[in-house]
């Protein structure tokens, strides 16, 4: 149902309908700016490349397929602009702590709040470790669950490369928190009860 | 299809997946940002016209250029399809005649002016190869031509002074007289000194043939010199 909804607004939007198109703008947006944030911890920037994937979107709208939902290529085509992103910023190697917002109000005590932000940092910092594909690939695998078809597509590789990247990114991140804190974040099941 | 479902399973990590939720708990990019949607669209619709690429100022320039060398090779081509001799007739037809080769008997002026009413000198028949026909310039009227008759041993000619009779010299040493004559105001003779230098070349196509004739008679002259 969804996406017959979807190309059927991809066909008006090509046909030249604008308000299509804004439908189809309104029903990706979020998960295309998501993206794009958590590759680059920057909101900024994640909105201007949330922008310029639609307004490539929108300038190749002639061979855009609904077949099995678009917003593969607009993640495929965000994932390529952040990491392009990302390789300019040579000047800043470290992950940006400020664009981490505070914890919520908790009733955790101020030393539990204080090392639950500690490990966020870590886990924040260690992920910036990561390559960019490594880094789309433990993100689409493990935060948003998504099926290795869809990270293949995004990456641009097949479903080996997808699920040995995936496997790679795992290890390695396991590896950099160890290294970090000295102590296992991942492995531990009681650690992460909260979804 | 299982193998990969399981392949997916291996790989699963709830243990990861929930550090990772609780890093990104109350993320902004998870909430729904207002305007968004109308941020974008703004910007898709001033500038998702696909902007017309201007052509380069130099493509005229090379198109011209590239015009030019075309035609130039295939008038090459041509000249050298047409002229005997391939390339090399053209190269010749281009190369400027060696100044100073022939050098005008100083005589022949003062002769053809004190003799008006003498007949145009019978001028040398001469051949481009052995089998070609005598170019049409030399058939002129009241002239016993030589052409098509073999060339007959030519003894040693000591005391006779060496005049060029070829057409253009002779045009040209009757046209000289003329001026002459018309300087000194001998009017009849400069008439007929003009007359027989218009009619010992008539036309342009002979004029060019006895300039190559000339040429070519310069050249053997410089050969039998060494």
């Amino acid at each position: 149902m969804f996406a017959s909804e979807e190309g059927r607004l991809l066909d008006r939007a090509q046909r030249g309908d604008v308000y299509a198109f804004e439908s189809l703008v309104k029903m990706h947006q979020q998960r295309v700016f998501a993206h794009c944030y958590r590759l680059l911890n920057n909101s900024a920037e994640a909105e201007d490349l949330c922008a310029e994937t639609f307004l490539r979107a929108y300038q190749h709208l002639g061979s855009l397929r609904a077949d099995p939902s678009i917003i593969h290529w607009l993640l495929r085509v965000a994932n390529n602009l952040s990491i392009s992103v990302l390789r300019k910023r040579t000047s800043r190697p470290t992950v940006e702590l400020d664009e981490i917002h505070e914890l919520p109000a908790t009733t955790a005590s101020p030393e539990e709040q204080m090392l639950a932000n500690s490990r966020r940092d870590v886990v924040l910092r260690c992920l910036q470790e990561l390559s960019p594909k490594e880094r789309t690939a433990v993100l689409m695998f493990y935060l948003e669950e998504r099926p290795l078809e869809e990270i293949a597509q995004v990456l641009g590789c097949g479903l080996a490369g997808a699920k040995s990247r995936v496997h790679r990114a795992r290890h390695r991140l396991k590896e950099l928190v160890m290294a970090e804190i000295g102590e296992d974040l991942i492995l531990p099941a009681e650690e992460g009860g909260t979804p | 299809m299982t193998r990969r479902f399981e392949a997916e399973d291996d790989l699963r990590d709830p243990a990861l997946t929930a550090l990772l939720r609780n890093v990104y708990t109350n993320d902004p990019a998870l909430a729904e940002a207002p305007g968004r949607t109308e941020r974008i669209m703004r910007l898709v619709l001033s500038e998702g016209v696909r902007p017309v690429r201007r052509p380069s100022v130099w493509a005229p320039f090379a198109w011209a250029c590239a015009s030019v060398a075309t035609a130039a090779a295939a008038l090459t081509l041509i000249l050298a399809l047409a002229t005997p001799g391939g390339m090399t007739g053209v190269l010749a037809y281009f190369r400027p005649a060696p100044a100073n080769i022939v050098a005008p008997d100083s005589t022949t002026p003062r002769v053809i002016a004190a003799h008006p009413d003498r007949s145009v000198p019978t001028p040398i028949a001469i051949h481009n190869t052995l089998d070609e026909q005598p170019l049409s310039v030399w058939q002129m009227e009241n002239s016993a031509a030589p052409a098509l008759q073999k060339p007959a041993p030519q003894e040693p000619a000591k005391e006779q002074p060496t005049v060029i009779e070829h057409p253009t010299f002779v045009a040209a040493t009757l046209y000289s007289a003329g001026k002459a004559a018309q300087a000194v105001g001998d009017t009849e003779t400069a008439y007929e000194a003009y007359k027989a230098s218009y009619e010992t070349v008539p036309t342009p196509d002979a004029l060019l043939a006895s300039g190559d004739a000339l040429y070519k008679m310069a050249q053997e002259s410089l050969d039998s010199e060494g």
